[in-house]
């Protein structure tokens, strides 16, 4: 029975390839991968001579959705054909992929088994690369894109990480970072967290014993700083969030009285 | 090891992302001109690979020129 499976390659070429994803690459009768890093290419048709890029699918002037509506529509053709397939994102498969999600559900909806496997994402990268847990004061992620055009209720207390800061406004696969966008983020983050509070541009190492880039600026010089293409911005907490006492005390309380405590901040938010 | 190829660089990479090759690393931090000698690496490579930066590192991985019928964009690697 045909199958599907989804893996990520992790950020740093290889030695962020889960042995799960390793093995389903493997196995596979057809793998398609999606990385553009020549290290990980070289890995993934070693491990599977079978393997077949589908970086070919981007192009600088084409729409991205166009992109990924194909790079679906080959995986699903295969699957369709009878073939175990397995498809191999960068990073993680789940996170910030959307054309992995949708392979998934169609296969779903077409009757095929389809599984999805973690990988190592930028995200995971940034936390041990910058020693933030997000027990301490929380996580927030968006694509920078998405952050400034549905401006939702985000939290100054809470770490803000945005993804994709090269591509804001961009529909196509740019050839330069968009300054035009990166502008604009700077100064609506300046007019939340003020023009001295720092922002990290973070890109975790791609290579076997490289260093990350970490390049901490203040929020005033965001706009003309060197953005590189797969750049994540970190923005720490303006301050921690402040304790609310009515919920501590309402947890202090035992269970019977705390089934009919009035409304905490939390509710009512 | 000796690299026959003129792809050198992007194959000593290779292979330290093989985990089963860890004792590269080791071998990278106590005898780096051995190293160098043995696998053909430019004094700039492994010096590349000595600093961890990883700008250098893609900087001299590009200009071996190893991309395949990839062509390097600002995005990475683009057949």
């Amino acid at each position: 029975m045909p199958s599907l499976t989804v893996v990520g390659t992790g950020i740093r070429a290889g030695l962020q390839l889960t042995p799960e994803a390793r093995h389903a690459i493997a196995a596979a009768d057809e793998v398609f991968y999606l990385t553009t890093e020549t290290l990980t290419i070289s890995l993934i048709e070693e491990i599977n001579p079978r393997a077949r890029s589908l970086v070919g699918y981007y192009s600088t002037n084409r729409p991205r959705s166009e992109t990924y509506e194909e790079m679906v529509s080959v995986v699903i053709g295969a699957l369709d054909a009878g073939r175990n397939v397995c498809a191999a994102f960068y990073g993680h498969p789940g996170s910030y992929v959307w054309p992995a999600h949708e392979a998934i559900r169609r296969a779903h909806d077409a009757g095929h088994d389809a599984t999805m496997l973690p990988g190592i994402s930028a995200e995971d990268c940034l936390i041990a690369d910058l020693g933030i847990d997000p027990a301490t004061e929380g996580w927030q992620s968006y694509i920078a894109e998405d952050f400034l055009i549905r401006p939702r209720r985000f939290d100054v207390h809470v770490p803000l990480i945005l993804r994709q800061i090269a591509a804001i406004g961009e529909e196509a696969t740019p050839e330069a970072p968009n300054r035009h966008g990166i502008q604009v983020l700077a100064s609506v983050l300046q007019e939340y967290f003020g023009p001295d509070h720092p922002a990290t541009i973070y890109v975790a190492a791609t290579y076997p014993l490289a260093k990350p880039i970490i390049d901490t600026v203040p929020l005033a010089e965001l706009a003309t700083a060197d953005v590189p293409p797969l750049a994540t911005l970190y923005v720490p907490a303006a301050s921690p969030a402040e304790a609310d006492p009515v919920m501590e005390r309402r947890l202090a309380a035992d269970t019977d009285s705390s089934s009919s405590s009035p409304t905490t901040a939390h509710a009512s938010s | 090891m000796t690299n026959g190829n003129n792809c050198p660089f992007r194959d000593f990479l290779i292979a330290l992302a093989d985990p089963a090759n860890d004792d590269l690393r080791t071998r990278l931090d106590d005898d780096p001109d051995g190293i160098q000698e043995e696998f053909g690496l430019s004094t700039a490579q492994i010096a590349a690979l000595a600093s961890g930066n990883q700008k250098k590192i893609a900087k001299l991985l590009k200009q071996e020129g190893c991309g395949g019928t990839y062509e390097v964009t600002y995005w990475g690697l683009v057949r």
